[in-house]
Order: C-alpha cells, then sequence, then structure tokens
C-alpha cells in the first residue's frame, strides 16, 4: 500500500527557522569578522616586523660602510702578522737547523793517532734536490723542498803508512765522545751505512824515502739537520 | 541538509550520505526523522496533546505521549492580538528537533472542492478588492474607464504550496478522484503567530503548522488493520465539535467531507448528562459501563451521522465502484462501543476503535507515556499522531 503525501502545511519554507542554537546567519558575520580581524593583525605583524627588518637592515649597512676603512686596515695588519708570523718561524726553523762543528774538530785532534796525515776534512755539499713533480715530471716544478731535513756527512782523507791507526781513529770515532755529532749505523742499507769507507789502498805515488803510504777516504754521517720550531 | 543563511533564506544542500528524494521508499517518507506532533487546542484543560515520532530504518517508533501545558496565551483572533507573540517550550521529553502543529482555531476551514470553484472564488476576492469604494457624500460622476477595472487575474493553487488571498492563507492536495481537491486553511495572522511561537534556536521549531482536521487524514495509516484491509476504508473523525468522514481507497484519499447538521463529542456529552440527568463527572463512566442504557440519548446525535455515512457508502459504491467492509471510528475516547452497536443495526458494518498508537514500535522510556493510556484514551492523540507523521511522510 503505497502512503500517499497528506501533508498540509502551511507554513512556508522561509518561515521555518533552525532549533540549532548556533544560528549560521549570527555566527557567519561573526566568524568572518573574526577572520578578517585576524587577517589584518596578521598583516600588522608581518608589516610591523619587515618594517623592524628594514630599519635593522639599514643601520647595519651604515655601520657596515663605517668599519669597511677599519676593516681592511685591520685584514690588512692581519696578513702583515702573518708574513712576520712565517719569516719568524723560518728563521726559527733555521735557527734550529743550525749545526757546529768546532766540538768535532776539537775532540778528532785529540783522538788522531800518531803515523795519520790528514788531508782533507770536509762537509760536502748536498747533491741539487730534485724538485720535479713526483706525479708528472712535465708538470711546472715544485716551489721548494719538501722536507724538513737535510743530511749532513763528515768526510775524512789521508795518508798513513800501515792500516792500524786507521783503524784506532775509527774505533775512537765511535766512541761516546763524539755521538752528540756523528751516527754510527753499521747494520742498514749501503748507501746509509755509517762509517762508510770509500777507498783503503796504497797510494800511487812513493814517497821521497821511498816508501809507499795507505790513502784512506772514510765517509761518517752526521745528525740531520732539522729545519723546524 | 537545510541551511538557514538569513532568517528568510534556506538553502538546500545534499550530501553525499543523504538519500536523493525520489530514491526513498514511500513508506519511509523524505521529511524530517524525528517530530514532535502538537494539537494547538487552548479549550483542553488537560493541556495539549503531544507524540513525538521518530523514523528508524524506516519504521515509525512512539518516543513520548502525553499532554504538555499549553502556552500563555490563546489564539489570536485579530492582527492585533496577534502582536503579542508568546514563546512556547515543551518539557525536555518533547525536545524533538522540529514540530508540527495541529491548530484547532475557530477560524480554520477544511472542504473538498475543485481547483475551478477555486479560481472563481480568488477571482471574486480580486474584484472586490480591486472595485472602487463607495464615498459618502455627494454622488460626482466619475469616468467610465475607471469603473471597469479589470481584477487581476488568479492562477490556479499549486499542490501543497501554501497560498494567501484575501487574508487567509490555504493549502491544497489533490484527491484519488479528479477533478477534486482537498482545501484547509488558517487566517494569515493566525499562521504567522503559529510559526512564531516555538522560538528560534530551541527545540523544537515549528516545521509544520496544519489544522487539526487535516491531521486527522495522516494517523490511520500505520494502524494494522487499516493495513490489512489494504488502505481501502471509511473513518469517521470524531472531534470535539465537528465529525468528519474520509474515504480512503488503497491508502489514497477519495473522499472527504464534514458531515452535515453534527456536531462532536462535546455535544454528545451534552446530550448524556441531559437525557440521564447525571452530572459531568458520571458521563464517563456511563458511556463505558453497561450499567445504564445511554443509547437513548445517543440517538439523535448517532442516527443522523450514520444516515450521512451511509450516503457516502452508496457514493462510493455507485460513483468508484469501491465497497467498503472496513468502517473505523477514531476520535471517540468514550461511548465507541454504542456507536458501533448502532451502526452495525444501521449501515451492517461495526465501527473498529484502534488504539492510536497500534501498529507503531513503542517507545524505549517507560516515562514518556501515560501509565494508565488505555486505547480509548489514546484517541485524544489521533490529531498530534498525524500531524508528526505527516510531516514526517511529505517535505
Amino acid at each position: 500500500m503505497k502512503a500517499p503525501n497528506l501533508h498540509l502545511n502551511l507554513l512556508r519554507e522561509n518561515e521555518k527557522v533552525s532549533s540549532s542554537p548556533v544560528r549560521l546567519r549570527v555566527m557567519l558575520p561573526i566568524l568572518t569578522l573574526l577572520l578578517c580581524v585576524g587577517c589584518a593583525l596578521w598583516w600588522a605583524m608581518l608589516f610591523t616586523q619587515l618594517l623592524l627588518l628594514r630599519a635593522k637592515v639599514s643601520s647595519a649597512s651604515a655601520d657596515l660602510d663605517g668599519k669597511k676603512a677599519a676593516h681592511s686596515a685591520i685584514l690588512a695588519e692581519m696578513a702583515k702578522a702573518r708574513d712576520q708570523q712565517a719569516e719568524l718561524d723560518q728563521l726559527l726553523a733555521y735557527k734550529n737547523g743550525r749545526r757546529t762543528y768546532g766540538g768535532l774538530l776539537a775532540q778528532l785532534a785529540d783522538v788522531l793517532p800518531m803515523r795519520v796525515q790528514l788531508t782533507s776534512l770536509s762537509i760536502p755539499e748536498q747533491a741539487p734536490m730534485d724538485l720535479r713533480n713526483p706525479l708528472n715530471p712535465r708538470l711546472p716544478a715544485l716551489l721548494g723542498p719538501t722536507g724538513t731535513t737535510e743530511r749532513v756527512t763528515f768526510r775524512l782523507k789521508g795518508r798513513t803508512a800501515k792500516s792500524a791507526p786507521v783503524t784506532t781513529l775509527m774505533e775512537s770515532l765511535e766512541g761516546s765522545a763524539f755521538k752528540d755529532w756523528l751516527v754510527i749505523d753499521k747494520a742498514g742499507p749501503t748507501a746509509l751505512q755509517s762509517p762508510r769507507v770509500h777507498s783503503f789502498k796504497q797510494e800511487a805515488t812513493a814517497a821521497p824515502d821511498a816508501k809507499r803510504l795507505l790513502a784512506f777516504d772514510v765517509e761518517y754521517r752526521c745528525q740531520d739537520r732539522r729545519f723546524e720550531k | 541538509m537545510k541551511l538557514q543563511l538569513t532568517k528568510d533564506k534556506t538553502i538546500d544542500v545534499k550530501m553525499p550520505w543523504e538519500k536523493p528524494a525520489g530514491g526513498a521508499s514511500s513508506h519511509a517518507g523524505t521529511g524530517p526523522a524525528d517530530v514532535v506532533g502538537v494539537v494547538f487546542d487552548a479549550s483542553d484543560a488537560r493541556g495539549c496533546p503531544a507524540v513525538r515520532l521518530q523514523r528508524r530504518k524506516g519504521e515509525y517508533h512512539l518516543v513520548a505521549a502525553g499532554f504538555v501545558p499549553a502556552p500563555a496565551a490563546a489564539l489570536p483572533a485579530s492582527w492585533d492580538e496577534s502582536r503579542q507573540q508568546p514563546e512556547w517550550t515543551l518539557p525536555v521529553a518533547y525536545q524533538a528537533p522540529q514540530a508540527a502543529l495541529a491548530v484547532v482555531s475557530p477560524d480554520m476551514f477544511i472542504r473538498q472542492t475543485t481547483p475551478d470553484a477555486l479560481l472563481a472564488e480568488g477571482n471574486a476576492a480580486e474584484a472586490e478588492k480591486s472595485a472602487p469604494k463607495k464615498k459618502l457624500g455627494v454622488r460626482r460622476e466619475q469616468p467610465a474607464e475607471k469603473e471597469k477595472v479589470a481584477a487581476p487575474k488568479v492562477e490556479a493553487p499549486v499542490p501543497f504550496v501554501p497560498v494567501s488571498q484575501a487574508g487567509t492563507r490555504f493549502v491544497t492536495a489533490p484527491l484519488a478522484e479528479d477533478p477534486f481537491i482537498l482545501q484547509t486553511g488558517l487566517p494569515e495572522y493566525q499562521v504567522l503567530w503559529l510559526s512564531r511561537l516555538l522560538p528560534e534556536g530551541k527545540r523544537p521549531t515549528a516545521c509544520s503548522v496544519q489544522t487539526a482536521p487535516s491531521a486527522l487524514l495522516a494517523a490511520l495509516h500505520e494502524q494494522p488493520e487499516f493495513v490489512k484491509a489494504g488502505g481501502t476504508a471509511m473513518a469517521v473523525f470524531v472531534t470535539r465539535a465537528t465529525i468528519y468522514f474520509a474515504a480512503y481507497r488503497k491508502g489514497e484519499l477519495i473522499l472527504f467531507r464534514e458531515c452535515p447538521g453534527a456536531a462532536g463529542s462535546d455535544v454528545m456529552r451534552e446530550l448524556v448528562k441531559s437525557g440521564l440527568g447525571v452530572g459531568d463527572d458520571l458521563v464517563d463512566s456511563i458511556l463505558e459501563d453497561t450499567l445504564i442504557d445511554p443509547r437513548p440519548a445517543l440517538e439523535p446525535l448517532v442516527r443522523p451521522v450514520l444516515q450521512q455515512l451511509q450516503i457516502s457508502l452508496d457514493y462510493l459504491s455507485q460513483r468508484h465502484e469501491v465497497h467498503v467492509d472496513h468502517v473505523f471510528l477514531m476520535g471517540l475516547g468514550v461511548g465507541a462501543g454504542y456507536w458501533s452497536q448502532f451502526a452495525l443495526e444501521t449501515i451492517g458494518v461495526p465501527f473498529i476503535s484502534p488504539d492510536v498508537f497500534e501498529g507503531l514500535g513503542k517507545p524505549t522510556k517507560a516515562d514518556a507515556l501515560p501509565a494508565d493510556l488505555t486505547p480509548v484514551q489514546s484517541q485524544a492523540f489521533l490529531a498530534a499522531l498525524g500531524a508528526a507523521r505527516a510531516a514526517m511522510e511529505g517535505a
């Protein structure tokens, strides 16, 4: 059975009101007003912050302009100080790298046996360092030495009538009196061994008394020069 | 969902979860799902009958029924009186979101008519309104063209749309018998007064204002006997002042008429009192008990009603070939048994007077219904139930 529409309603649609206590026609303008006020406040806060930031920026830029000359002077002073410090460091390194051999020579005179004639006492110059770029030799050379140490040797050349005095001399040089200058290393590689006997042979030319002498050439490695602070 | 943007503007927003109006079943209705129907009858000393109905899963459930205190002021009798606007607040159990008011007013009318008759009435009213008024004093010659002012043409009213005409607001509904329509209305100021009676922002607010006789028509549809009869039945609605006949064919209204020359249950009580010489307090017991036979006192009232009912039944059988086996007697508090005896003797069909709330889901709150509510007493809530039911049925 179909239930027909028997609703004879005398009320018009526009006369019906809502039973909800929340009325849109009241709440909508209030909410809109609050939203507008909120937006205006937010915009005002943003605008104030922008103004403050602009003022800060302008004062900071003015301050920066005022300090620019002083800043460049400070930078120049700092660069100068750096240069001077570098020079000072270099001088200090050279000072630390300085070696004196007067004591060695004085001690040598005391231990030099009879029948030994020293013909040459030298601290040879080091061979020039290889400044080529180790990675690619075709590239420009390096600007300076890569290490801060320098090897130093002490070379003795002389004559004697027989070998015993030379052996005595070498034994004396291995003593504790020379340990501040000479390095004794007989176990290392041949190139680094100390002492290193270059030659010990009969001299070609005879002496005036027609006696043939033995010439010796011995090299000792000294303490390295260290160019460090 | 309806959104009220301004006081005068309401928009209807269709939410995804809402069913379209055409898709809802005819039984479930398309109106609000929680409505309190209230009869606004200031003359009843018990208060105003109120019934709260809820639609749950397509079924109607009774939530509360009882008498609520009447508002502070009576229905206005003129435009001047309508300016005094009281506010009416219902008890908590009846505070549904929406309310359907069924009004008992001496100025209301309800009748079966035709669109042509309505048009003729409307045109006559407009012609009278636009006719030049007679002036007292020296009669002067008026130009002829001014005499012949053409009255605006009145258009036929659209069904279920309220029309304001000559200070009256009325609404029409088509009957199942073409071209008849049912027309009911109230004075404009009473409708406006009623629309503002339940204040905005508080539960409930009025979603429907109906005349009490029109509200009665929808009260019968949930009755099991009515459903069993396939919706084809005759109903005799007895109110305090008037008796109405309504005929249904397959649930649709086919005939509506006011019983001519007959008064309602108040006159019946007066007849019993005067005929049997008893006081007002004994009338109910006499009409309910069988110790004293009140039929001689009732006969002058009931016989003419039954004759008119017979005429209506004959009209139905001859005009529409509708043979009615079920006649409902609704709205009569006491004495229905004697009416039924008269009916059986006169027209050969007894009256059916069921419990008004039969066929509805019962309330979950026991205290929402009067404890001693009998089927006889439930008849007082017929118009309230019908108002709520009609408001829930159609938007």
